[in-house]
């Protein structure tokens, strides 16, 4: 760990910086941030930004699938479940769609990031 | 004499350090009975012998008995701690871990199974005495006599479904008028969900605070209590900042408060660390739950009043202990606890693993820092997020808050998010420095979690900064990257 102070637009800026792995981290006034120039910013959500795939935002376990390929589904429809840290998360689909492919089942253990759930808007 | 020269730890993280911690003052040398994922943590590190009790999942090691009782036998333990969590409340365990022949620190199994038993308990709580939630639960359904009972309860009341759980056929009831409708609203719900219309009225207390108090019994009949503890800020009913004692109750309801902790223990001739929690609303108090075991949040208790509760509950089981005399535990001034969760708070909590970098905790007078793991281990998805507590105390309520803060603006530990910013968040809040926060606190005032204010400097600091330690640790190795150059226009 070290103190860096870095001149930002003009202005000196001082955080506690560290790198692990291959991200680096930074710690300011209890708030930390992480940055790596090969992934995204973890901080800043691993959702795709492609509402037709459905990524794990988080490693875990699938708890629940409540839809199986065919099926249509809305707006904000709970599509997986999953358990980590002893915490449920639900995740929705953003769009209303198709389910095309589903990669998991109920008991496997995903990491981040990984492809869970292909939706389709073609001719729904 | 002493009789437990080696104490098994059925648990994992900071409990298990403290666990081992007391142990090692008390010269009783320690077995940890871990899983796979935690031979990398600071238990396994510290404690003198380990035995894996299975792999990762939970259910495959933390939470099976007959894996737990092998190990403590064939390691030659003569007791098991089974911290919080986990096993610490679980009867089979305690009775398994008798049966074995090895001292369990913790109530006896029958206390467990009695306590943990709704129908029980509300019998044990009704011959100590012990108020709890006025109600009724008759077989009389017809709606005027359930409006009758709702008026004696008093309003707001609650009315849910006999075979309920979730959320699903409860509704509220605000006055007499509104009686019937609501009635009848719950009966359909609670029989399309559960296939009985049976429901129950429960005084709603919407404006609740979550207070317990720590209670200690000899087994042989005798109890104390440690005063309290306030628990209401809490998040879908776990936990997040805990303090000693409550800034909303006074020595009269205090005392009579105590009484009943106390009573109910004695009724128990409860054995060991215990802890009664009860919901208070406008001067009154009401059964909630008891505790069979040691507290997450029991270091607050210890803060002030300068006793070890996991030392006592251990020397309690080897036969060396004397009950402290109820007078003696005189308090002062106030201690906080924070429990440090690994999770996002700009994301509603969304949990944060990884590896582990280097951390600062910033000690002084009056801090304590209960941590589990340390540079190089991994937060992994299989346990639960808390990954420290910190523990403050102060001689007063508002100075100990501003210690906290403080306290937690300094520390640092990189490789995962920690819920730093939610805990400030809630410690600056108007309602939590009056005290007047309830059991909705965070519902009111956090549904949303935290909004993200961070300044917009922040992106191109990281990637100089990312550059600046990557090129001083190249050049400190003398190895140069080829593909340094490149990023330089970044």
């Amino acid at each position: 760990m070290k103190k860096l102070s870095i001149e930002v637009d003009g202005k000196m800026r001082t955080a506690f910086v560290e790198k692990v792995g291959d991200q680096l981290w930074a710690q300011i006034e209890g708030r930390s941030f992480n940055y790596s120039p090969s992934r995204r910013k973890s901080g800043q959500s691993e959702a795709s930004t492609d509402p037709t795939k459905i990524l794990s935002p988080m490693p875990g376990k699938i708890t629940k699938v409540s839809v199986a390929v065919g099926d249509s589904v809305e707006e904000n429809q709970a599509l997986i479940v999953m358990e980590a840290m002893k915490m449920e998360y639900t995740l929705s689909s953003q769009i209303n769609s198709e389910v095309v492919k589903l990669n998991v089942n109920v008991g496997d253990q995903v990491e981040l990031g990984a492809l869970l759930v292909e939706l389709g808007v073609g001719d729904v | 004499m002493q009789k437990i020269k080696k104490l098994a730890i059925a648990n994992r993280g900071e409990v298990a350090v403290r666990i081992i911690n007391a142990c090692k003052e008390l010269g009783i040398e320690t077995l940890l009975l871990h899983s796979e994922a935690d031979r990398n943590s600071i238990a396994y590190r510290i404690s003198d012998d380990q035995y894996c009790v299975g792999p990762s999942p939970t259910n495959e090691s933390y939470l099976d008995i007959n894996s737990n009782v092998k190990g403590a036998l064939e390691r030659g333990a003569q007791a098991i701690h089974p911290g919080f969590g986990f096993l610490s409340e679980n009867a089979d365990f305690a009775k398994a871990v008798e049966e074995a022949g090895l001292i369990f620190v913790g109530p006896r199994p029958e206390t467990i199974s009695a306590l943990g038993d709704k129908i029980k308990a509300k019998q044990i709580i009704k011959k100590a005495g012990v108020p709890s939630v006025p109600g009724y639960e008759g077989d009389d359904q017809s709606i005027s006599v359930l409006t009758k009972e709702a008026v004696k309860i008093g309003f707001p009341v609650i009315v849910k479904a006999a075979a309920g759980g979730g959320g699903r056929g409860m509704k509220i009831i605000n006055s007499e008028s509104e009686a019937k409708d609501q009635i009848e609203s719950a009966q359909r719900e609670a029989l399309g969900a559960f296939g009985s219309q049976t429901v129950f009225l429960e005084k709603y207390l919407n404006r609740a605070k979550h207070i317990e108090f720590q209670v200690f019994g000899d087994g042989q009949g005798d109890a104390v209590h440690l005063l309290e503890r306030e628990c209401s800020v809490q998040r879908r009913h776990q936990k997040i900042i805990e303090e000693a004692l409550s800034p909303s109750i006074d020595d009269k309801l205090r005392k009579s408060m105590g009484e009943a902790a106390v009573a109910l223990a004695k009724e128990t001739s409860y054995r060991g660390a215990g802890t009664v929690e009860f919901l208070v609303q406008d001067s009154e108090f009401y059964f909630l739950e008891m505790n069979t075991r040691l507290q997450v949040e029991h270091p607050v208790t210890e803060m002030v009043l300068g006793v070890d509760l996991v030392k006592s509950q251990i020397l309690l089981a080897d036969g060396s202990f004397t009950l402290w005399p109820q007078e003696d535990l005189k308090p002062r001034g106030h201690a906080i606890e924070c429990r440090l969760y690994a999770e996002d708070p700009f994301k509603m909590g969304m949990p944060s693993t990884g590896l582990l970098g280097s951390m600062k905790w910033p000690y002084g007078p009056g801090r304590r820092f209960e941590v589990g793991f340390d540079q190089g281990d991994e937060i992994t998805s299989f346990y639960d997020s808390m990954i420290a507590k910190v523990i403050v105390w102060e001689e007063t309520r508002e100075r100990c808050i501003q210690k906290m803060i403080g306290t937690l603006k300094e520390t640092l530990v990189f490789g995962v998010h920690l819920n730093i910013p939610y805990l400030i968040e809630i410690l600056e809040h108007e309602e939590f420095q009056n005290g007047k926060f309830t059991t909705q606190f965070i519902a009111e005032n956090f549904s949303e979690g935290i909004k993200d204010q961070s300044a917009d400097w922040i992106p191109d600091f990281m990637k100089k900064a990312y550059l600046e330690v990557s090129s001083v640790s190249h050049q400190k190795s003398g190895f140069v990257d080829p593909f340094h150059q490149a990023w330089g226009d970044l």
